[in-house]
């Protein structure tokens, strides 16, 4: 059967007409199925819709991945989670962080947003927003975009990321700066693929 | 030796002895009584056995009925000491059977209308079973308190800790860990699991 429990320094257990409320107060971890979230503060959940409020060094685990946050809300039954204030997530190839991150366990799916930080192998940038496949391993970065990848710079409003053919697609005001030895390539580029910068 | 030192040291004795011999009367002195042994209970009004009576918990419509093999009532104090304890709760309006309580001993405080039942203590309800080493039920104020491996059962959830309070529906249950390498745990019950067990 599956493995479903909470456990904490302090448990209460209320019900009121919408259903049963579990507060854990202290140490704080739920197992529930395949995922732990485990807090220092405190987490609630609210068993009748699958809500979960955890606070204080909240730590996130599902199959490879690894997020932590100091406030993380989400619902079990829907399999999202919202990971706030300090957020980060890694995956077995990536890491994400930024002030919220939300993770669309079903849809494979991660939105970071506000100080986005991405890294994974020797590519990083940061940015705005960020939404990650992570089953397509395709990434898109959107507003004041920044990064480097194997020494070269990059800034852009936009960029796309494929993970798959190693590829970077700069969009809006894209400017690459190739390492010391190689000119710089200005290109005031507009909206257009062609100037989209293919990896090595 | 001469006899003026003896003469002095006869008088000095004397002096020593009257003056001793006044102060013990004085002070009165007094053997302590011999200390009551704390363990030695007052002796009940009354010994009784093979009891059963009921009391009623209007708060919670209940009528409930204590059975014991032996009954020392104390009537000055307001208690009575039931070995081993059994209490089985009925619903004024319909007299279905609510729940029951069983221990190796309790106490029914009937000043106070509270439940004191000590070491294996067994709560059954049609909703859930606790186990515990102690567990007081204040009667009027619908309040269970217990402590000592506690183990909850229940239709959809399993809990332990080392002490807990709720209401009698189990609502509003706290449960607390004591020591430091036990923590207060909830399994929850699927429905799947819940079909199995019925």
């Amino acid at each position: 059967a599956a493995v479903r429990e909470l456990t904490g320094d302090k448990l209460d257990f209320s019900e009121n007409e919408q259903g049963q409320i579990f507060t854990a107060v202290g140490n704080v971890n739920l197992l529930y199925d395949q995922l732990k979230v485990t807090a220092a503060g405190q987490g609630i959940y609210y068993r009748y819709s699958g809500q979960l409020d955890f606070q204080d060094d909240v730590e996130l685990f599902y199959q490879e991945y690894q997020g932590a946050a100091q406030k993380l809300t989400g619902n079990v039954n829907q399999q999202v989670y919202h990971l706030q204030d300090q957020a980060e997530l890694t995956t077995a190839e990536a890491e994400v962080s930024g002030d919220q991150i939300d993770f669309y366990q079903l849809e494979q799916r991660v939105e970071a947003s506000g100080n986005v930080y991405l890294k994974y192998q020797d590519f990083w940038a940061e940015a705005d927003q960020a939404t990650y496949y992570l089953d397509r391993k395709f990434m898109i970065l959107t507003g004041n975009v920044r990064g480097a990848r194997n020494g070269q710079k990059f800034t852009s409003d936009s960029a796309e990321v494929n993970q798959l053919t190693n590829q970077v697609k700069l969009k809006g005001q894209a400017k690459l700066t190739l390492p010391a030895e190689s000119t710089t390539s200005d290109s005031a580029a507009q909206d257009s693929p062609s100037n989209e910068q293919g990896g090595n | 030796m001469d006899k003026r030192y003896i003469f002095l040291a006869l008088f000095i004795f004397i002096i020593i002895f009257f003056s001793i011999y006044f102060t013990i009367n004085d002070t009165n002195f007094i053997l302590p009584e011999p200390v009551q042994d704390s363990q030695q209970q007052p002796k009940p009004d009354q010994e009784l056995e093979n009891v059963n009576f009921t009391i009623y918990n209007n708060q919670q419509q209940l009528r409930i009925k204590l059975i014991s093999k032996n009954v020392d009532n104390y009537t000055t104090t307001a208690k009575m000491d039931l070995t081993p304890f059994r209490a089985e709760a009925y619903s004024l309006l319909d007299g279905s059977l609510q729940y029951t309580i069983t221990g190796e001993t309790g106490t029914y405080y009937t000043a106070e209308h509270y439940l004191k039942v000590k070491r294996n203590v067994e709560l059954k309800s049609e909703l859930y079973q606790i186990n515990s080493d102690k567990l007081d039920y204040y009667l009027d104020k619908n309040y269970l308190s217990g402590s000592g491996s506690v183990i909850i059962t229940g239709n959809e959830f399993n809990a332990k800790a080392d002490s807990f309070n709720s209401d009698l529906k189990l609502n509003n249950l706290k449960l607390i860990g004591q020591q430091k390498d036990f923590k207060p745990e909830v399994k929850f019950k699927e429905p799947e699991e819940r079909k199995q067990n019925d």
